[in-house]
């Protein structure tokens, strides 16, 4: 892609501490009396992907919403390209592109109507802001819908002139709340092959509650739980974080109740529960092995001697779901 | 200021292009203009009853034109605009918000200020065409009583034009400001039919003491409309509608600003 690189460019081979480019500072938000968000604190540096990460609720909106100078935050500070979002508002606007969630559009103008007049409230005029909408439908690939009404556009369309505004003018960061959400899978794979696209020199910051997302365009990654960030570093570092517990799954031929007795006696097994019953008489377990030992044979013998039926013994991989789910609400009930 | 240009244009095209603009217009000029009729009718007949004498044969007087014409159907337009402004000025920020498009302006390097001014300014314009189509009204009553000999005071018809525009920007004012309160446009409308009316209202309602009254009486739209509408443009009138216009755009600045913190 043809884009300019950014002016602030540091001279190649100087040493320079490079600032972050989205600082959130213990940020707080009450809405009433109810805590929104509280104590969120990350950054994001030059060029990075970031990847907000959490179930609805988890506060991600509103932390973006903050970010984006659109609500102020109750309590802590908060930077784009190191300008204040408070103090220093309209700066940081400028250096900012940001899509809200299902990215509302005016549906009567056309996508070249709709992108110019956010070119010039963003500051372009005359020749500028043809140049910087024909690069914008270039970029997010709008050629064929440019004349078209977007009221008429398809919801994959819709999301793609959502962020052609938000890469207008090419600002140095951007907040993309939701960006692939009630998108069909082609539609998907469209979007996140132009988000990786636009990232290039710029910074991104983008909420998702899909953790197949996070692995495969993030470099970081910070997952929040309700209104809290109770995870952070990269889509990898994040395994190594959780209890490194070694699941297996079991299914056993026999009265259930006894079986989860008896497994929950086997030398090396933390923690056993009942994942699903497939009949009367077979159910289905997952159990935790304490210190991530695999103690499958000491299973098997187990069940083989109390007379129940092994019909499966497995072991469960830790995929990032799972971890996901461990971080956000803690097995013992929560 | 520069960025309040593209938002007026926004706005003005988004006018020209919504059916709640000409439905209002529709209705505004259909009723204005069949009670103009009418009016029009009874000030012919009331004119030929004076011109023949009266029904006991004594002189009857005529009927003046400038009053029963000219101010009378500017009072009437005037008193439209409760429905008119509602209509036209509920969804400039009501209905951005329940579309969720406000985010996006709100977002961008301009101030709350310059996105209300640019709204303003497209309404008020939309305003500026509907007092240029209200001109029919004197335009018939001067060219019946120019044939007739009773040609109405230009000066006063101008007059009522420019009372009727500062008055359309004052009621406008509010009705932003009733619209930057609500997610609902219906709400909008309302909260805006009602304040217009209870602000035209108020200097009926006999405050006691008298001192109270004559106070609250200043702040009173009707009182200023008939000012206006008589056609004496005074200045006290003229600063009157032009300060009630700043002080609704003001608070329809808070709100804006205000509606940030509950996100």
């Amino acid at each position: 892609m043809a884009l300019s690189p950014l002016s602030t460019a540091e001279p190649s081979g100087a040493v320079l501490p490079v600032p972050p480019m989205i600082e959130a500072e213990r940020l707080t938000k009450v809405y009433g009396d109810r805590p929104a968000i509280e104590e969120v604190s990350f950054t994001v540096g030059r060029g990075e992907i970031l990847g907000l990460l959490g179930p609805n609720g988890a506060g991600k909106t509103t932390t973006m919403r903050i970010l984006a100078c659109y609500t102020p935050a109750t309590r802590g500070r908060a930077r784009i390209a190191g300008h204040d979002v408070g103090r220093d508002s309209l700066r940081a606007r400028r250096r900012l592109g940001y899509m809200p969630e299902n990215a509302p559009l005016y549906d009567s103008m056309t996508v070249e109507a709709y992108l110019r007049f956010f070119a010039e409230i963003k500051g372009y005029g005359g020749r500028l802001t043809r140049r910087l909408v024909d690069r914008a439908v270039e970029e997010c690939g709008l050629g064929e819908v440019r004349r078209r009404l977007i009221a008429e556009l398809s919801k994959g369309f819709r999301q793609r002139v959502g962020l052609a505004q938000a890469v207008l003018g090419d600002p140095p960061v951007m907040i993309l709340d939701e960006p692939t959400v009630g998108l069909d899978p082609r539609q998907i794979t469209e979007v996140r092959r132009l988000i990786r696209e636009m990232a290039g020199h710029r910074t991104v910051l983008l909420s998702t509650h899909l953790l197949q997302e996070v692995g495969l365009l993030c470099q970081q990654v910070v997952v929040m739980d309700r209104g809290r960030v109770v995870a952070a570093g990269t889509p990898d570092s994040l395994a190594p974080r959780a209890p490194s517990d070694f699941w297996i799954e079991a299914t056993i031929e026999g009265d259930p109740a006894r079986a989860q007795e008896l497994l929950g006696r086997v030398a090396g097994v933390a923690r056993v529960e009942l994942a699903r019953r497939d009949s009367d008489r077979l159910a289905t377990f997952r159990l935790a092995a304490a210190a991530g030992r695999d103690c499958r044979g000491e299973v098997a013998r187990a069940v083989v001697a109390g007379g129940f039926g092994l019909v499966r013994l497995d072991s469960a991989g830790q995929s990032l779901e799972d971890i996901f789910l461990r971080v956000i609400s803690p097995p013992d009930g929560g | 200021m520069r960025r309040v240009g593209p938002i007026f244009r926004r706005e003005l095209v988004a006018y020209f292009q919504s059916s709640s603009t000409y439905v209002a217009l529709s209705l505004l000029f259909l009723i204005s203009g069949v009670i103009f009729f009418r009016m029009f009718e009874l000030f012919v007949h009331d004119s030929a009853l004076a011109q023949a004498g009266g029904p006991f044969g004594a002189p009857g007087e005529a009927p003046d034109i400038n009053v029963a014409l000219i101010q009378d159907s500017f009072r009437l337009l005037s008193a439209m605009f409760f429905f008119t402004i509602p209509i036209l000025a509920m969804r400039l920020v009501a209905g951005e918000r329940s579309s969720g498009t406000l985010e996006v302006l709100l977002t961008q390097p301009v101030t709350d200020w310059e996105i209300l001014l640019g709204k303003y300014l497209a309404l008020l314009a939309v305003g500026a065409v509907i007092v240029l189509l209200s001109a029919v009204y004197p335009l018939t009553a001067y060219l019946y009583g120019a044939d007739h000999g009773v040609a109405p005071e230009p000066s006063i018809i101008f007059g009522c034009l420019l009372g009727l525009f500062l008055i359309f920007a004052a009621y406008a004012a509010f009705g932003l400001m009733a619209s930057s309160l609500s997610d609902s446009q219906v709400t909008a409308a309302i909260v805006t039919l009602i304040g217009l009316f209870l602000w035209h209202v108020i200097s009926e309602l006999r405050f006691r003491p008298e001192a109270l009254r004559r106070f609250v009486d200043e702040f009173s739209a009707a009182r200023h409309t008939e000012n206006l509408l008589a056609g004496l443009l005074s200045v006290r009138d003229l600063v009157f509608y032009v300060l009630a216009a700043f002080f609704f755009l003001f608070l329809a600045a808070r709100v804006v600003e205000s509606r940030r913190w509950r996100g």
